[in-house]
């Protein structure tokens, strides 16, 4: 489900227009960021939680060239989906690969 | 943090409409992601599933092992512009390649370049200080108390040792050409004025402490005149050195002028030789010291010309007494060097310490009229600090060839300092063949070797040389390497 697709079946469902509903989603983001700005988590029942996580600076290598690359301190967004999500995701069967291949590895020794 | 009601408020619709359009947002993610598996939504970014596979653990209880199963999991991976703005505060953090060839080699040369740097700055004075600095800290080190104070006088103290060497030493030293220059004119004056030999030779260990002041009227300018003036304030004050009294007097202003260049190209071409032939192994915590220091003494000398008489008091007595020095050192205190060395050294060594008392207490206008009466008082004091400096000042009284004996007895403790200080020597010693060869174990480093072969781990940059290795850093269990054999240089 694409941008256009999902402005299009929000739309539908708020029976807004096309236009204000994007608008309305951008709103929602700048609302989004400036909470997650002032360092606050974003919780929303029933979907999930945002959060900003500092990663600290680290010392990458470069496999190949075997050069070392000093990596800066960021933040970064993070999302953690919520235990309802997680329960209605997982109702049915094993979701251990997304690509449904089949094989039950299941078998441990 | 009500997203429903901020929405309300900012786009100016019913709390209830916000309400309902916000959950039908979070809803047709949920159910794009149940229809497509992912969801993009502009401005945001992409809801999709991610993997989580099974797991095995350990039940924590029972300690038996259990699987934990796999599911699938909400992943959001926001749009650039998200991320960005995100990471507004950091983002001037760059992604840098770290050069790791040879970091050992980086830090001595970090201190070399800080050294030189220190150097320009303090150019003239402080190279007379560098002779002489090296064996005196090396007193001072004991001592710790003394910390800023002690170590500023160290230096000036140096400056006084190390000016008596050429005073005194100038007919035989190789330098002669500058300073026999100089010589000249205390020949001269020195006839004349020499009373005793004895008391020559004590006014000019005792001058010494004093000449400490030197590096002030060197740097301004306004001091010669006010010394004219003063001069017979200052004389007095030697006079109550018992000793030292008979010399000075009158012939210091005439000379003093004369005297300026001539020490000045004296101090620079000490500044040459020395930097050429020890440039790089100077330890950089001293020398931030001394400049600092110095600089110090020149505000204090700033600041006291204020009150004028106090100031001048001190930056007269010195053209006098590098007069005396220059006087005494010429003909009769190489005469008497022998015979009195010991003696001098001590009362070297005291004036110095008298230095550091009164530094302390800031009380420069008091100095010269103090020395005499603290020299006696101090010495018992300082006594430990003494004996160290009588042995140091011994070797350059003796050997009037000063240059290279002055520093050798500093170079024990030059090379503690770079001990300190470098990681590495490049410079004290020539490859001569092959001393063994040597395969490389686990948990074995170039630094290791050398520290196995010749038990010094600064010498593993000769390993590397020896071996042509690209990358020391990186070096192969099973190698072969050479292990150079190495002649220390002279």
């Amino acid at each position: 489900m694409n941008n256009k697709e999902f402005i299009t079946e929000l739309a539908k469902r708020t029976g807004r227009t096309m236009s204000s509903t994007a608008s309305l989603v951008e709103d929602l983001e700048t609302l989004l960021k400036s909470h997650l700005e002032e360092n606050d988590t974003v919780t929303v029942y029933s979907f999930g939680t945002f959060e900003v996580k500092k990663k600290m600076e680290r010392i990458s290598v470069n496999p190949i060239s075997g050069k070392r690359y000093l990596i800066p301190p960021k933040l970064m967004l993070a999302y953690r989906q919520s235990a309802l999500l997680k329960e209605k995701f997982n109702e049915s069967g094993d979701f251990a690969e997304i690509p449904d291949d089949n094989e039950d590895e299941t078998v441990n020794d | 943090m009500n997203l429903t009601e901020e929405l309300a408020e900012k786009r100016g619709i019913s709390i209830s409409s916000a309400d309902t359009f916000v959950r039908t947002f979070f809803d047709v993610i949920i159910d794009g992601l149940d229809k497509d598996g992912i969801v993009k939504i502009k401005g945001w970014g992409t809801f999709k599933f991610a993997a989580i596979k099974d797991r095995e653990s350990v039940d924590v209880n029972t300690g038996e092992r259990i699987v934990i199963k796999g599911y699938r999991k909400v992943a959001f991976l926001p749009e650039t512009s998200l991320k960005e703005y995100i990471n507004r505060p950091f983002s001037q953090f760059e992604t840098t390649e770290l050069n790791d060839d040879f970091q050992l080699d980086d830090e001595p040369v970090e201190v070399t370049e800080q050294l030189t740097e220190i150097e320009e700055t303090v150019e003239v004075k402080e190279q007379p200080v560098e002779e002489v600095t090296l064996p005196i800290t090396e007193i001072i080190q004991p001592v710790e108390e003394s910390a800023q104070p002690a170590a500023f006088l160290n230096t000036d103290a140096a400056e006084q040792t190390s000016e008596t060497p050429m005073a005194v030493v100038p007919e035989v030293t190789e330098e002669t050409k500058d300073i026999t220059d100089t010589l000249a004119v205390p020949e001269a004056s020195a006839d004349s004025e020499i009373t005793e030999e004895p008391v020559a030779e004590e006014t000019e260990m005792e001058s010494l402490p004093e000449i400490e002041e030197e590096p002030e009227p060197l740097t301004t300018p306004e001091t010669p005149e006010k010394q004219e003036i003063q001069e017979p304030s200052a004389t007095p004050e030697q006079t109550e050195v018992p000793k030292q009294a008979v010399v000075a007097e009158n012939k210091p202003r005439k000379s003093w002028k004369y005297w300026l260049p001539i020490l000045l190209l004296v101090l620079i071409t000490l500044c040459l030789f020395i930097y050429l032939f020890f440039g790089k192994g100077f330890s950089k915590p001293k020398f931030s010291i001394n400049s600092s220091e110095k600089d110090k003494i020149r505000v204090e000398a700033i600041t006291f010309d204020d009150d004028a008489k106090a100031s001048k008091k001190i930056n007269v007595t010195f053209p006098e007494r590098k007069q005396k020095e220059s006087e005494v050192s010429d003909e009769e205190v190489n005469e008497e060097l022998e015979t009195e060395l010991a003696e001098s050294s001590d009362e070297a060594s005291e004036a110095v310490e008298e230095l550091k008392g009164e530094l302390k207490d800031e009380s420069k206008e008091e100095v010269k009229a103090e020395t005499t009466e603290e020299v006696k008082e101090e010495p018992q004091k300082v006594e430990p600090k003494e004996t160290p400096k009588t042995t140091e000042a011994e070797p350059k009284n003796e050997v009037p060839q000063t240059k290279p004996k002055v520093t050798a007895p500093a170079g024990n403790p030059l090379e503690k300092n770079l001990k300190d200080i470098t990681f590495a020597d490049t410079l004290g010693h020539t490859i001569e063949g092959t001393l063994a060869t040597h395969t490389l174990q686990v948990d074995e480093t170039i630094v290791r070797l050398a520290q196995k072969y010749y038990g010094d781990k600064r010498l593993w940059p000769y390993i590397v040389k020896y071996n042509a290795m690209k990358n020391p850093n990186s070096i192969v269990v099973g190698n072969t390497i050479k292990i150079p054999k190495l002649k220390a240089k002279e």
